[in-house]
């Protein structure tokens, strides 16, 4: 009887040494500082960590594609992330972000210096946030379709139904998707800054519209009764 | 035997007895212990769970409360901004005095300013707030003007004393709009969240997007002046051509390109009517916008640097100029000059200038792109051309060249030309320019009917966009 009131009390200390044991370790993972671990290298994958994957996971969690917190540490849930980054942007969804996911995501990698970014060259920020306007709502258009897109920003900024700036009509509450899934942030490519060029430089394409929408997935019944007065890939122009 | 058995068995029943209540112990701690493990780690669990959720609804509601901050500051100012307009628009009305009237004017436009910018950061998609938005632009846009014309000694006509009475109409509407809104912010609603009172904010302005709202037509020399919406193409005139009709016509203007692909993708009913086509030119994906009317090549554009960055190509300039305007002469836009030049990613980006009797038209570019490593024509833009171009009747100059250079301020590097340009609206006006340099280029109009400075323009030089002026 003793010998078992003995054991009974023996087995519960051993369990609750495992339990503290356990709660440590949690704790200590949780409190793990962060960028321990492997050095940034040109490819982030599953096992990487530091500064520059926490940078990643930032934007990921920015962008929705990612919940949680940043911790540095690039596990099965923001590989999975990325995967479906990659999906979204047309890039190879390995999970593995090397020099065009980084180009895509604005990121930086150390050590693959030979990725001259193609939005580096331009120092004016109006070329800037146009290219970022049409990169995050027409990549995969035709060319005419992106550079109307950006003539659509301009033409607001003209017109007196809407803010004066560039900035003001990009960032108008509701007026772009890209302003509101973060897209906008996305690096823009050289096509994108080629059309938001052209539209500086006066192209039209769609001579005077202020709307477009994709009437495949536009549910907005306002938008929907604006007349169309042209098509250019997937967009209709209003 | 049968005794000594029966002891056996009965001790070995005992002995089984007593080694199943071990196990059975045994049993229970180990489920107990488990239980107990399992409860502590949910507990634990749990408490972890909680800690970071109540961490992220304590995130979550101090963005809102920041955001609810944004709107409610943006409100407040266009209340603040709103209260007095309608008053100031009826004393301008009523005042005889120059002096008061532009001091009015500006306090208007700035007014109007500021409610412009605190209205953009609500949401646009309505027609109501459309209308409203186009009021405030128009009525800053609209005192700025008058307050430059009061300024130069002209007075107030008896239309734009009318105009500024019924201006003051609108505004008290528009104040009653923000009002609206007060309500049910007063009922202790936020702005943002559910039932957020920035839900209804656009609706409060739904008056005026009604067709009986009464709305003064602005007609004045600013840059949102009504004369600059539905303009129309004047250059463009003739038969309308249709979708056959234009593929012939991309056959007879793009007889030097290696054309493929020509696709029909439909009309264009924007401010210029088109027909519009897909194609490959040189292997580029290309697009082409044939005027519905006349036939003219409006659009041309490539996709070609796609993907690649070219370097600048040396010296490449006079032969690019050169073939931008053989190219459009070759459109039938006639004798063409060249009137700005720049280079950027190896594409040079060359305006060209219809010339009238030794007069440059400004307001007539035709915009071309050529490829600066084997000068090659790979766009063209005609919109200002097709929007401005006609016979003018240009009146001989009041002051001549000499006097014209005397009223400049800063040494001139160029002798100096006439040349029409855009002014504010769809005013033009005829100038003698000069290209002048201190401390950086600029181009300095002269109005050769009155001696005085018409426009300034100031050329940068940016790496990636290429130099330009402002």
């Amino acid at each position: 009887m003793q010998m078992n009131t003995f054991s009974r009390v023996r087995a519960t200390r051993i369990l609750m040494v495992l339990l503290v044991g356990l709660m440590l370790a949690s704790i200590i993972m949780l409190a793990l500082p962060e960028g321990v671990g492997v050095a940034d290298a040109a490819v982030l994958k599953q096992g990487s960590s530091g500064a520059t994957v926490k940078t990643m996971q930032t934007k990921l969690i920015n962008w929705g594609y990612l919940t949680g917190r940043a911790d540095g540490i690039f596990g099965a849930k923001t590989k999975a992330a990325v995967i479906k980054f990659q999906r979204n942007n047309g890039l190879t969804a390995d999970g593995v972000v090397g020099t065009k996911t980084a180009q895509a995501m604005g990121l930086k990698l150390s050590g693959s210096s030979s990725t001259s970014s193609s939005g580096g060259s331009s120092s004016s920020t109006d070329l800037n946030l146009l290219a970022r306007v049409v990169y995050g709502e027409a990549r995969g258009e035709p060319y005419t379709g992106q550079v109307a897109v950006a003539a659509v920003v301009l033409n607001r900024v003209r017109s007196s139904s809407f803010p004066n700036t560039i900035a003001g009509v990009v960032y108008q509450s509701g007026a772009f998707d890209c302003v509101a899934d973060g897209q906008i942030n996305l690096a823009p490519n050289q096509s994108a800054f080629n059309a938001a060029r052209d539209a500086l430089n006066g192209w039209d394409p769609s001579y005077g519209c202020l709307f477009y929408y994709n009437p495949r997935t536009a549910t907005s019944k306002w938008m929907l009764s604006r007349t169309i007065k042209l098509n250019i890939g997937n967009h209709a122009f209003c | 035997m049968s005794k000594s058995k029966q002891v056996r068995v009965c001790e070995d029943s005992q002995d089984k007895r007593n080694k199943k209540s071990r196990n059975s112990r045994v049993i229970k701690t180990a489920v107990m212990g488990t239980a107990f493990g399992l409860c502590a780690s949910a507990i634990v669990g749990l408490s972890v769970a909680l800690y970071f959720a109540d961490k992220t609804v304590a995130t979550h509601e101090s963005y809102q409360r920041q955001m609810d901050a944004v709107y409610s500051r943006a409100y407040y100012d266009l209340l603040d901004g709103a209260s007095d307009l309608g008053i100031t628009l009826r004393k301008i009305g009523v005042s005889n005095s120059p002096r008061m009237q532009q001091s009015l004017l500006y306090e208007v436009w700035s007014a109007a300013n500021l409610a412009e910018s605190s209205l953009a950061m609500f949401e646009g998609n309505d027609d109501g707030i459309l209308q409203a938005q186009k009021f405030v632009n128009q009525l800053g846009d609209y005192s700025h003007t008058l307050a430059k014309r009061v300024a130069n000694g002209e007075s107030l006509s008896a239309d734009e004393r009318g105009k500024l009475l019924k201006m003051g109409d609108m505004a008290d509407e528009y104040l009653k709009s923000l009002q609206k809104v007060q309500r049910s912010l007063d009922e202790g609603r936020m702005f943002v969240g559910d039932g957020g009172a920035i839900e209804g904010f656009a609706g409060a302005f739904s008056q005026f997007a009604e067709p009986s709202f009464a709305y003064p037509e602005m007609i004045y020399d600013g840059p949102f002046s009504d004369a600059l919406e539905n303009r129309k193409p004047i250059a463009l005139e003739g038969n309308a051509i249709d979708e056959r009709g234009g593929e012939a016509l991309i056959a007879k203007y793009l007889a030097d390109y290696d054309v493929k692909n020509v696709r029909y993708i439909g009309e264009g009913n924007g401010d210029i009517p088109t027909l519009n086509y897909s194609l490959t030119v040189d292997g580029m994906e290309g697009f082409v916008q044939i005027s519905k009317h006349g036939g003219k090549l409006v659009a041309f554009n490539t996709a070609t640097a796609y993907g690649a960055q070219a370097a600048a190509v040396q010296d490449a300039g006079p032969t690019c100029q050169q073939n931008a305007r053989e190219f459009a002469r070759k459109l039938g836009f006639g004798d063409m000059q060249v009137v700005w030049s720049s280079s950027v990613d190896g594409e040079c980006c060359i305006n060209l200038a219809p010339v009238q009797d030794g007069v440059i038209l400004y307001p007539d570019l035709v915009k071309v792109k050529v490829r600066e490593s084997d000068s090659r024509v790979i766009g063209l833009d005609a919109m200002h051309y097709a929007f401005n171009h006609k016979d003018r009747q240009i009146a001989a100059p009041a002051i001549g060249l000499e006097q014209a250079a005397g009223s400049l301020s800063i040494p001139a590097i160029s002798d100096g030309r006439l040349a029409l340009i855009p002014l504010q609206g769809t005013k033009e006006a005829l100038t003698y320019e000069f290209e002048c340099e201190q401390d950086g280029t600029y181009f300095v109009y002269i109005d050769a009917m009155t001696g005085e400075e018409a426009n300034i323009l100031y050329v940068i030089d940016e790496e990636g966009t290429g130099s330009r002026t402002i």
